[in-house]
């Protein structure tokens, strides 16, 4: 497949049929839209309203500081990239059998987004104690309209409003998770303007990713071989050293920080002697990168196992068509 | 006359080279800007943006010209072709005209617009680096150029060698040629690209001549964006055209990317306002010390 064309994706979306539960509205049926969609398919724009609002039911709850208990197996980016992310609940084993925390960037980049986040969010309202899923800084109006979940969700639906539905519904995603008061989880990393878990417990979370201040660094600082705080050269948040690692878990008598965010090769990557790790699990990354993806498995010790995956085969990658060429010099 | 005229001078090297420059000095240690158009195009791509630019932060120092074979800078001894559009004499040429015009000790804030990217990320990676603060690419990607590439003689047959009125010009541009979206803009930019001969109008760069160039425009732009020893910043008008190297690299935090859907290939023409507005946050962010006190640690200036 050639990504480096001007491409728009042909044929399957159109064709594909939405699930046939129009008319139940309650609970029971999370089951059958979670079968609906593990076979790739959406649901319709009426059940997706439904359950954005049994999911704010049940993530203004959560705390911007959301407790979990270990075990737990927490996973990094998944960007729309729904077969991997089916792989990924294969190779970690089923919810609920076992523990989930996601660490954000659902959407954008891959081709189902809008599987990928109808799945997982079907997952937290029918697991609400079994998995955690936290805010990236792709879960916001303005990024997803320039990164492909915006254009998705009017291919699949001819409309905005599921793209609505779904935006509003992230300004309630926790930002920040802690395990066992020990591991402390989230999408990006510090900020300057956060020294104790106690400041991040009195932001206001239910809003837009903001351009910048602590909530916008959490969502997007990446740590640094550099030491002290820098400016990001992403153009948002900040980059942090080990020194600043360091002081902010010894603080708050934290073991590791975890984190998402950045593409690294082998799928998971520890930095600043083990105080931070990285934790990206989008195999072969929009496609084209070549990459492996991990998970972190966290026993009750709080022990880590990363389990690496490959990219799951597909039987109908999205075809692309080429374009004029454009005038380029 | 547009707004960046009045800044308008020429500027002489020993070889005959008479560079047609636009020049608006910084105030207040806030830096240049120094803009480099590409192939067939000419200073006057950034009319209009300059002019936004300059609204929002009148104190940032404005640098431009036409490149050599293009626009209105010639070679003053009109028998002397020295027809050479290598890399490295149009990096050999930036070189020269920041230092005539820029004080070694003066911040730069490099923008490059298609192969106008290459020449200033190749500076920025090299010759400029210790004076370099911030490095701007405007829909320049080396896998999608190299890509499109393939295709641009067949498309280049395509265009008209001359035009009877500069209007038709203007128009072709817009409608036709699909080059342009902005008329303002293209009213602008699109006579400096012509030349005055007999009854009709034609092109100052006939692009079909420079194809042996083409294969280098675009080499090794990926590693010296990638490599600058300054804050980075892609802007596209989709993220389609990130290839493999650019898209690993984002996705790793090495530099910020901007994508404006609502664009063609011409982002300084058709979204004026919006490329303003961005290369003066990227500036504020990254040509100044930052202004956030940390609750611990030290930030690193
Ligand atoms: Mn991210």
């Amino acid at each position: 497949m050639d990504l480096e064309t001007d491409a728009h994706m042909e044929g399957s979306d159109s064709i594909r049929s939405f699930d046939a539960t129009e008319d139940s509205g309650n609970s029971d049926n999370l089951d059958s839209w979670l079968d609906t969609l593990k076979q790739c398919k959406f649901l319709s724009q009426k059940n997706v309203e439904k359950l954005c609002s049994m999911a704010k039911d049940v993530l203004q709850y959560e705390q911007n500081v959301q407790p979990v208990q270990a075990p737990v197996t927490i996973c990094g980016d998944v960007h729309g990239q729904f077969h991997d992310l089916l792989e990924l609940f294969s190779v970690g084993g089923p919810c609920p059998d076992t523990n989930y925390l996601f660490m954000g960037d659902y959407v954008d980049r891959g081709y189902y987004s809008v599987e990928s986040v109808s799945y997982l969010v079907a997952m937290k309202v029918r697991y609400p104690k079994r998995i955690t899923i936290l805010r990236g800084n792709h879960e916001s109006r303005q990024t997803t309209q320039v990164y492909g979940f915006y254009d998705e969700c009017l291919r699949k639906y001819g409309n905005a409003t599921v793209w609505r539905m779904f935006t509003d519904l992230f300004d309630y995603f926790p930002i920040t998770a802690l395990v066992d008061n020990k591991i402390f989880c989230l999408h990006g990393g510090l900020s300057p303007s956060i020294d104790s878990i106690d400041n991040i417990r009195s932001l206001n979370r239910f809003q837009e990713v903001p351009h910048d201040g602590p909530m916008s660094d959490l969502l997007w600082s990446d740590p640094d071989e550099r030491s002290n705080w820098g400016v990001s050269p992403r153009g948002a948040g900040f980059t942090f050293g080990q020194d600043i690692s360091e002081q902010f878990n010894h603080r708050n008598n934290l073991s590791l920080i975890s984190r998402a965010h950045q593409l690294v090769m082998e799928g998971y990557a520890w930095s600043h002697e083990q105080q931070v790790v990285t934790i990206f699990s989008a195999p072969n990354y929009c496609y084209r990168c070549g990459n492996l993806a991990a998970i972190m498995e966290l026993d009750e010790e709080l022990y880590p196992t990363f389990l690496q995956f490959d990219p799951c085969p597909r039987a109908n990658e999205p075809s692309v068509t080429r374009k004029t060429p454009d005038y380029f010099l | 006359m547009s707004f960046i005229s009045s800044f308008q001078s020429s500027l002489e090297r020993g070889d005959g080279l008479v560079f047609n420059v636009y020049n608006k000095p910084a105030k207040n240690d806030e830096g240049t800007l120094v803009l480099h158009h590409g192939i067939g195009s000419s200073a006057m791509t950034f009319a209009l943006f300059c002019e936004q630019i300059s609204k929002i932060n009148p104190d940032l120092g404005l640098l431009l010209y036409d490149a050599r074979s293009h626009g209105r800078t010639v070679f003053k001894d009109p028998e002397h072709i020295n027809y050479d559009l290598s890399l490295d004499s149009l990096v050999n040429d930036l070189e020269y005209v920041v230092s005539q015009m820029v004080s070694s000790h003066e911040k730069l804030l490099l923008l490059g617009h298609s192969m106008g990217a290459t020449v200033v990320s190749n500076a920025a990676a090299g010759v400029l680096k210790t004076q370099v603060k911030g490095l701007i690419v405007v829909d320049a990607v080396e896998g999608y150029a190299n890509q499109q590439l393939r295709s641009m003689s067949s498309l280049l047959l395509t265009w008209p060698q001359s035009f009877a009125s500069l209007d038709d010009a203007v128009t072709w541009h817009l409608t036709t040629g699909h080059l342009l979206r902005n008329a303002e803009s293209a009213r602008i930019s699109v006579p400096a690209c012509l030349k005055k001969e007999g009854d009709y109008y034609s092109w100052v760069l006939d692009l079909k001549t420079t194809k042996k160039w083409w294969d280098s425009w675009f080499t090794n732009l990926d590693r010296w964006f990638l490599s600058a020893p300054c804050a980075r910043m892609l802007v596209l008008p989709g993220t389609i055209r990130l290839d493999t190297e650019l898209t690993r690299a984002q996705m790793q935090g090495k530099f910020q990317m901007q994508i404006f859907n609502d664009s063609g290939h011409f982002i300084q023409e058709d979204i004026p306002r919006n490329l303003a507005e961005c290369v003066s946050h990227f500036w504020s962010r990254n040509g100044h010390p930052i202004k956030v006190i940390p609750k611990f640690g030290q930030i690193r200036q």
